[in-house]
């Protein structure tokens, strides 16, 4: 746009941000003064430059501004409120590689310190202002994409755009001196890892110390900062919870990095989630590879809570239970067989229900039973509670027992070499990658050997976040709300709404009580709802009589809460009375899962609780024995809950890891 | 929420506006925009009869939200919120849009203008639809206030709230007030005795019954906000028990007597580790230098001075305590040092003897000071020869490049009081002559007359040569260098934060600008005031100033704080933040962000709160927020995301 005559046509949109104090009556007085000048730029009153958040200017561009001004105070010392012009400053310099990025031309955005006196300079900014973006000419964002990584050939694992989008944060983290980003830029600390979850890029990462609160909040105090070398994991402590994971900055900023995708219609890219300094390690090549591997036969499960979240990731609102559509995205994703944890869920109610009733009885089992579903909450008793490893119910968690009965009943009926049996996951959960490399887990493998079949593998092979699980359909260029509603394959697909509640807090305690209640009284419970304690609240409790006896029950989510309980306990407290206690590790259960959509908070995780809940009461089936399948595998294969057989496939032992630390840390004491 | 129902009022201002935007069509624009019920325009707007339109139409019709365009909303929008409460809405439901200040009057190009109009009120017309009702929050006050720092601005400020009737409590560093003006000799331009004007005040302190005076102690802790501040003060034991009745008994029987530098005379006098700062202190009582008494220091002593006291006040078991003072607000009135000559190597200051500073030179000419009065040079001579050496420690680019406002004219005054004292000849070297004051020039023109001689330069160099000092320097009206041989040079040093202000800055998160002193929040109008509301600047604490000065802003200051703790409230900003505890995640990179750390960490539910007290509504945080948790009231996201959406929605074609 060189022209004389086009730029002269050329009407630019013009959007100021003008702050009250300085700039917006610096432009008053320019009015008063009849200071004629070029009027193109339409001003938006801000109290303070420091107000206009990246997101404004985003948006300002996304509405079809070919340019913004941001105006404030003179630095260093005019600010109406000390500093705001330089924080203004902060966030215009962290512009500017976003800008160039994009291959926007850096005048389009200025930033000018104009005071309240100065009518006449606000008159000559106005005027070049407008004379620069007229010789640019509109904006217009290249249409072939040239921002894009992705376009430009390059092999990613992150995007450079979002990445810099995410320097925002950095920004603010500088202005609140956290960081200095002259020596971050610099650092080249090597990446730490707590295998096979958490993965900590050190240089990335803006020492905010928010995902040490997380951990402290959770009562754990497996991560510490070291202003130079970042936060430093202790692998035995943690539990690969993941809530550092949902607690990075750089990971949820959700306004800025969602106008940004969808200024740039970015949001159907696998790249396009922002990634934390500190997150899991990615298993999504892992899953493409054995997918592309046609000596596999590649199996999914999907977790409860992933069907009421996952969907966000595609537009849908928080809440909305897209089970069908993920049975048909993981069949268009190419799995051999799509079945359902929540038919594993049910299971453990069997097998964890049965247990239950049989301590009740007194077999000399320790009371109260714990659930051992969560497996950060199991890691938890078993480093900082050994003493309470008896508590803890045998059954294994709805994830490993669908990989154990997938690789022995349904590999046989299905005809298929066990050997060959690649079980994918895809969790609300860090920690579950953990627990599928838990040594103890390969009972499958046992199973088959003890018929001489031999191998070691693991009973789950790879495990997928909500997030990672996202990321793969993105890869692979599916739409999850585009799909049509499929089914699960049969032997291990159905489910009742006994086992869908497993996703939320008191979930597996309500369903555990809908069958216990049934077994023992040969009535079914009045009210299976036990809305209290599926409530969004950190411990709760209930006692439910059952013939004639009050059983006492707890449901608690998080560590801290967990903590409180097992102190009590072996104070001989009130919670010693108790008979079953269910413990999840994150808020609100497994929709606040550490695997889930980074921007989790409350009122999404209770949306996603609604969503489960409302899953339950349309399910035809409501309690766990009433699944036909289930059923069907005791009827052709179990036998019955806590068999012989069950007690291969579906039980676990735990491991004291108690002395690890312990010998751990009185060795780094010495060392001191 | 119901539908809403808009009112837009397009003003002309007389020609002001309808001169050149089109008014006539942009309310019909208006009148066609989403949600917009009635749209007028109208000659004056803020007239009784405009705002009649407004009040009618809302009652008529049914309005709830009202859009005024005509002039800047920082010219008429308490006008317009008015107007619409009184007809019954909350004032906050109204926008305005700028078509006078921001169009009318920068440009004749009534295309353009109508155009820039039309968008702007567009803009409003959305934005007034996201704005939500605000009832600005009230609370009530700690009606007592503290004065720190016991000088004559602390005196005045804390004699002036006092005697209004308000609980005052003067805390002061060390063991007496008075402060530096307790110090000097004379006064300029009048040429009045410092301590006859001062000492009747100290007593008055200590008369005053609403003033609880603290000496001997620092402020070290603050909580609270403007209102309801609780000051954490320490005290630093005195040694001596309030019985003390100034006898001076331990004074004179202290084994350490004559030992010690005496502060008071710059060094130029001694004391011993007892002792009462100066004859006139206020409290006058004893106090033992925990730094110099060999019984406190050693816990070996002959302990002379428990022996002399007869009422048996002495106890050396006293230790620090921490007191909570309760107050609504602050004056901060803790002075200046005198910039240390020394950082000038040049002069020779601590080198020669006959080499003084300003300070010290107030102190021989004082008649209760060392020398009792008598100017004389180190070997007890009466100088024949005095060189006065002004600028020294300001407009420097070496030490401070701010002037000091008072060494000129107490320059002009030691060159009079060396003639009067001395009959020496006195060589006054300057830079510029400042003579700002009332007064002042008319003080300069009388020592002119008096036969002192002006040199316009900078000395180099002072050196030493036959027992005489020699100046080296560069007469800048002549052009020529000189040297001059004399008896006694004094330094006229400038005016230097006090040795605290850093820490008092960071206790009390109080700002303060390049040169060190506090900063005020406006420089010229609130120059009483910190930024941080309920905070006031007395006096040097804020920038060198002569005493006529001090005494007005301490009285200013002590007014501002009457008034506000007469009317007993305080209103909250009406742009404050607050947090969704739903969304926040506890990154805390707000909590630093925030200028007057008005967001503080609940570690319990690992969130970020508001002290809505202690926000002054910028909204920098709500700008920093990744989770966007922050919401700034009447400048949400919401809000300004529709008004950016609004405005570029069209391409204007009129």
């Amino acid at each position: 746009m060189t022209n004389e005559q086009t730029i002269k046509e050329f009407k630019p949109k013009l959007v100021g941000f003008l702050c009250n104090w300085c700039s917006y009556a610096g432009a008053d007085l320019a009015g008063t003064s009849r200071n004629h000048h070029d009027i193109s730029v339409r001003a938006i009153r801000v109290m303070c430059s420091g107000r206009v958040e990246p997101s404004f200017v985003i948006k300002a561009f996304q509405e079809g501004a070919d340019g913004v001004i941001i105006a404030g105070c003179h630095i260093p010392a005019d600010c109406h409120y000390t500093s705001g012009n330089f924080k203004a400053l902060a966030r215009y310099e962290t512009f500017q590689p976003l800008l160039e990025e994009l291959g926007i031309e850096k005048e389009r955005l200025q930033l000018h310190w104009i005071s309240a006196s100065e009518g006449e300079k606000f008159g000559r900014v106005m005027n070049e202002f407008g004379q620069t973006i007229r010789e640019l000419g509109p904006l217009n964002l290249s249409k072939e994409r040239k921002f894009c990584p992705l376009v430009r050939g390059e092999t990613i694992s992150e995007c450079s755009v979002i990445r810099k989008v995410q320097e925002f944060a950095a920004c603010e983290a500088a202005s609140s001196e956290m960081v200095n980003l002259e020596e971050r830029r610099k650092w080249s600390l090597p990446d730490r890892h707590m295998e096979p979850s958490i993965t900590y890029e050190p240089n990335k990462c803006i020492r905010c110390g928010s995902c040490v609160e997380a951990c402290k909040a959770q009562g754990v105090e497996a991560l510490r900062m070291d202003e130079k070398e970042g936060v430093i994991l202790d692998e035995l402590r943690c539990v690969r919870c993941g809530q550092c994971v949902m607690n990075c900055p750089l990971g949820f900023q959700e306004k800025t990095v969602a106008l940004v995708k969808e200024w740039l219609g970015c949001a159907p890219c696998p790249f396009s989630r922002p990634m934390g300094a500190i997150t899991e390690q990615d298993e999504v090549a892992d899953v493409i590879a054995a997918l592309q591997d046609p000596d596999k036969y590649v199996v999914a499960q999907f977790a409860p809570a992933v069907r009421a979240t996952i969907g966000e990731e595609f537009g849908a609102e928080p809440g909305t239970v897209v089970t069908d559509k993920l049975y048909s995205a993981l069949k268009a994703a190419g799995f051999d067989q799509v079945w359902d944890t929540n038919y594993t869920a049910d299971l453990t109610i069997m097998e964890e229900g049965y247990e239950l009733i049989h301590r009740l009885g007194g077999d000399g089992q320790a009371l109260p039973q714990f659930t051992s579903c969560c497996p950060a909450w199991v890691k938890f008793v078993e480093t900082y509670y050994p003493s309470l490893i008896p508590n803890l119910s045998s059954a294994k968690s709805p994830q490993q027992m669908l990989g154990a009965v997938a690789k022995t009943y349904a590999a046989a009926k299905l005809g298929v070499d066990p050997e060959k049996v690649y079980v994918v996951s895809m969790m609300p959960c860090t920690a579950k990658k953990y627990e599928k490399v838990r040594e103890e887990l390969t009972d499958a493998a046992h199973y088959w050997e003890e018929k001489g079949r031999h191998g070691h593998y693991p009973d789950v092979d790879a495990v997928l976040t909500t997030r990672e699980c996202a990321k793969l359909f993105k890869l692979l260029d599916i739409d999850l709300m585009a799909q049509p509603d499929g089914q699960a394959d049969t032997l291990l697909g159905d489910y009742t709404g006994a086992a869908t509640i497993f996703g939320r807090t008191g979930g597996v305690m309500t369903a555990a009580l809908r069958t216990a209640y049934e077994v023992v009284t040969g009535e079914p419970l009045g009210d299976i709802e036990l809305a209290a304690l599926g409530e969004y609240t950190g411990v709760k409790t209930a006692a439910v009589p059952v013939a004639g006896n009050d059983v006492k029950v707890a449901v608690a989510f998080g560590l801290k809460n967990a903590r409180a309980i097992c102190e009590d306990i072996l104070a001989g407290g009130e919670f010693s009375k108790y008979h079953f206690i269910e413990v999840m590790t994150c808020p609100g259960g497994c929709v606040g899962g550490g695997g889930q959509i980074i921007t989790t908070n409350v009122i999404k995780a209770t949306a996603r609780m609604q969503g489960l809940n409302k899953d339950d009461r349309d399910q035809t089936w409501r309690k766990s024995h009433d699944n036909p399948e289930i059923k069907q595998i005791y009827a052709e294969f179990l036998e019955k809950p806590c068999g012989e057989l069950s007690h291969h496939l579906l039980h676990t032992t735990y491991v004291n890891r108690g002395e690890a630390v312990q010998a751990y840390e009185q060795a780094a004491a010495k060392k001191d | 929420m119901n539908e809403p129902r808009i009112g837009v009022y397009v003003c002309h201002c007389g020609s002001n506006i309808g001169g050149v935007v089109d008014c006539k069509d942009v309310a019909e624009y208006a009148a066609k925009l989403p949600n917009v019920v009635v749209s007028r325009d109208y000659s004056y707007m803020c007239s009784d009869p405009g705002q009649m339109l407004i009040k009618d139409d809302v009652k008529n019709l049914n309005l709830d939200r009202i859009v005024v365009a005509s002039c800047s909303p920082r010219m008429h929008e308490p006008t317009f919120r008015t107007v619409v409460e009184e007809a019954g809405l909350n004032p906050y439901f109204m926008q305005m849009a700028n078509i006078r200040e921001h169009v009318s009057w920068v440009t004749n190009d009534t295309k353009k203008a109508t155009e820039k109009a039309r968008d702007l009120v567009r803009a409003a017309a959305r934005r007034v639809i996201y704005q939500e009702a605000i009832i600005p929050q009230e609370i009530g006050i700690t009606k007592a206030a503290l004065v720190i720092g016991g000088g004559v601005a602390g005196i005045e400020a804390s004699l002036s709230i006092a005697k209004a009737g308000y609980k005052t409590y003067l805390v002061e560093k060390s063991p007496t007030i008075g402060g530096v003006m307790a110090q000097l000799d004379k006064t300029f331009p009048t040429l009045d005795c410092s301590a006859c004007i001062l000492t009747p005040k100290m007593v008055d302190v200590a008369r005053e019954p609403n003033i609880e005076l603290i000496t001997n102690a620092e402020v070290v802790g603050l909580e609270g906000a403007v209102g309801n501040y609780t000051v954490t003060v320490k005290k630093t034991p005195r040694y001596v028990s309030a019985d003390c009745s100034g006898c001076g008994d331990c004074v004179s029987a202290c084994i350490m007597k004559g030992r010690i530098n005496n502060e008071f005379d710059y060094g130029l006098a001694k004391r011993g580790a007892a002792y009462i700062p100066f004859p006139q202190a206020v409290p006058l009582k004893a106090v033992i230098d925990q730094k110099t008494c060999l019984m406190l220091k050693n816990g070996k002593c002959t302990q002379a001075c428990v022996t002399a006291c007869e009422r048996k006040c002495i106890d050396f078991t006293q230790e620090a305590e921490e007191v909570k003072l309760e107050v609504g607000a602050i004056i901060v009135a803790t002075g200046f040092k005198p910039f240390d000559a020394k950082r000038v190597s040049k002069y020779g200051y601590g080198l020669y003897p006959d080499v003084i500073d300003a300070m010290q030179f107030e102190r021989l000419t004082n008649a209760s000071g060392p020398t009792g009065g008598k100017v004389k040079t180190s070997k007890g001579e009466v100088p024949k020869k005095v060189a006065i050496l002004h600028c020294v420690g300001s407009r420097d680019e070496n030490t401070n490049k701010y002037c000091s406002r008072v060494c000129c004219m107490y320059s002009l005054k030691h060159a009079h009081l060396a003639r009067e004292k001395t009959g020496a000849e006195v060589y006054n070297f300057y830079m510029d002559m400042r003579a700002f004051g009332k007064g002042y020039e008319e003080f300069y023109n009388r020592i002119q007359g008096e036969g002192v001689t002006f040199i316009r330069g900078k000395v180099a160099e002072i050196t030493e040569k036959d027992g005489q000092l020699v100046l080296k320097a560069e007469d800048t009206l002549l052009g020529k260098n000189m040297e001059l041989g004399v008896d006694m040079v004094v330094l006229s040093v400038g005016l230097e934060p006090s040795t605290d202000a850093d820490k008092l800055s960071e206790v009390l998160h109080i700002n303060r600008t390049q040169d060190g002193f506090f900063m005020e929040a406006h420089p010229k109008l609130n120059p009483l005031e910190s930024p941080t509301a309920g905070i006031y600047l007395a006096g040097c604490a804020q920038g060198p100033k002569d005493i006529p000065d001090t005494v007005s802003q301490s009285r200013g200051c002590a007014g501002e704080v009457i008034k506000f703790l007469n009317i007993g409230k305080v209103k909250l900003e009406t742009t404050i933040v607050i947090t969704n505890p739903d969304l926040c995640k506890g990154c805390r990179l707000c909590e630093k962000l925030c200028p007057y750390g008005a967001l503080e960490f609940c570690h319990d539910q690992k969130i970020m709160e508001v002290e809505s007290a202690k926000c002054k509504g910028c909204g920098t945080c709500a700008a920093a927020c990744p989770a966007g948790a922050i919401k700034q009231q009447q400048f949400s996201a919401d809000q300004v995301f529709a008004e950016i959406e609004a405005l570029l929605e069209e391409v204007a074609a009129v």
